[in-house]
């Protein structure tokens, strides 16, 4: 709080609200109040001197047993190569799974080079969970040290695993894209993101409410430009962790400032406040309905063979290449389980997809031909 | 110019450690402002049943 004045202000009120199922922590105010009458937490300030500056802080109790709903989570501790894929857009940098997460877990990285890259980590499958229930939002862990806005990343959601659509910065809740990102990095106009430097892992929250009722895949994709990056110290690049899909509750309310001298301004915290953290739990779907099926050897060379559970819900298989060119076709039968074995001499080396279509879903699987 | 895009006079980046704490600024000259301004902030994240920075 500033008054700013060539003269002092007199009677400075300032009022704040504690957010319902919240208690002021007694004593924890760097000013002690003058009131703290139900909600309601009041200072009075008898004089602001001119251009004086005063800020308070205090601290706010919450309730245990009110927290956001965890719907999905990937922490990216397990090998993220079984549900996750990455594509090259150009230049020599990959996404990698490192230990460059929170307290040093397994974590996704792009690594910041002095090159033009541009290059993404998408999901092979939705996450598996129906975006339903109040504000289903994405809630992550990212760290980022860049060159501004030259060198950045953004994500993208999409509910087919082809189209993706952007953000708009009014969908974040929490810790938006704090800059633009160069149309000459990743040749999209007015595109939004992050870059610069959030100074160690910081939580963003988007709300995905537009794909209300559907699942969704998530990309995230990285770019640089020239050979210049980040002077400032830290680790280089972008990081994210923990990723997971909430029905998020925050905690916001309104602060007021009134004077003898006709000031009345109030305001909130920034975006939708604090966010409460979410309980984890992830309430287990009903098996017989999820597609399960697995492909081994893998890598192959001659033959592979692909293992079908819960046939019910199979209807075709294709193997599709890199390109997304279809090579392999069948129509399952549908009995419960099954094995299919190819003939696999015929492919020529390199990495494949093996997508099995059900009556509601599909999903897909990498198979490696050596 | 400046003013408008929010690095005014007093405008600032914050701490060091933390996003979010930045204090924007649309004017040119405390003097032509001539009113109490202020702005409030929190802690990002809270556990259940712990308490968050105001």
């Amino acid at each position: 709080m500033r008054n700013l004045r060539t003269s002092s202000a007199n009677t400075v009120k300032v009022t704040d609200e504690i957010p319902a199922n919240c208690t002021y922590v007694a004593g924890s105010a760097s000013l002690a109040p003058t009131s703290v009458n139900g909600k309601t937490i009041t200072w009075e300030i008898p004089t602001m001197a001119a251009l004086e500056k005063l800020t308070i802080t205090y601290k706010v109790a919450t309730d245990k047993n009110i927290f956001s709903t965890t719907l999905w989570r990937d922490e990216l501790e397990t090998d993220f190569f079984e549900t996750w894929d990455v594509e090259i857009l150009e230049g020599g940098e990959i996404w990698q799974q490192l230990d460059y997460g929170i307290n040093n877990s397994r974590a996704l990285h792009a690594n910041e080079a002095k090159d033009t890259t541009d290059f993404a980590v998408y999901m092979l499958n939705p996450a598996e969970a129906v975006l339903l229930g109040n504000e289903p939002s994405i809630y992550f862990y990212h760290q980022y040290n860049t060159q501004n806005t030259l060198d950045g990343g953004y994500l993208m959601v999409s509910e087919d695993g082809q189209i993706w659509e952007r953000l708009s910065d009014s969908d974040w809740s929490l810790n938006g894209p704090n800059s633009d990102l160069s149309y000459s990095t990743f040749v999209v106009p007015n595109l939004r993101g992050f870059s610069g430097n959030s100074n160690g892992f910081i939580p963003s929250v988007a709300n995905l409410s537009k794909w209300a009722g559907k699942k969704v895949y998530f990309k995230f994709r990285f770019g640089t430009y020239d050979n210049l990056v980040s002077t400032q110290p830290g680790r280089l690049g972008w990081t994210l962790d923990n990723l997971e899909i909430i029905n998020p509750i925050y905690y916001n309310t309104t602060a007021c400032v009134t004077s003898g001298l006709g000031d009345n301004i109030c305001l909130a915290s920034k975006g939708k406040g604090t966010l409460i953290e979410s309980n984890k739990i992830v309430s287990v779907t009903p098996k017989d309905k999820e597609i399960k099926f697995n492909v081994f050897p893998n890598p192959a060379k001659a033959i592979a063979y692909v293992n079908l559970f819960n046939g019910e819900q199979f209807e075709v298989m294709n193997i599709v290449d890199a390109t997304g060119k279809n090579i392999y076709s069948t129509v399952l039968n549908q009995s419960n389980q099954q094995q299919i074995k190819i003939n696999t001499s015929q492919f020529s080396k390199g990495i494949y997809f093996v997508e099995i279509k059900g009556k509601q879903e599909s999903r897909k699987q990498k198979l490696v031909i050596q | 110019m400046f003013a408008k895009r929010g690095f005014g006079n007093a405008a600032s980046q914050g701490s060091s450690n933390s996003v979010g704490d930045e204090t924007e600024d649309y004017e040119s000259l405390p003097e032509c402002i001539n009113a109490i301004r202020f702005n409030k902030k929190a802690d990002f994240v809270v556990k259940p049943g712990e308490a968050f920075n105001v």
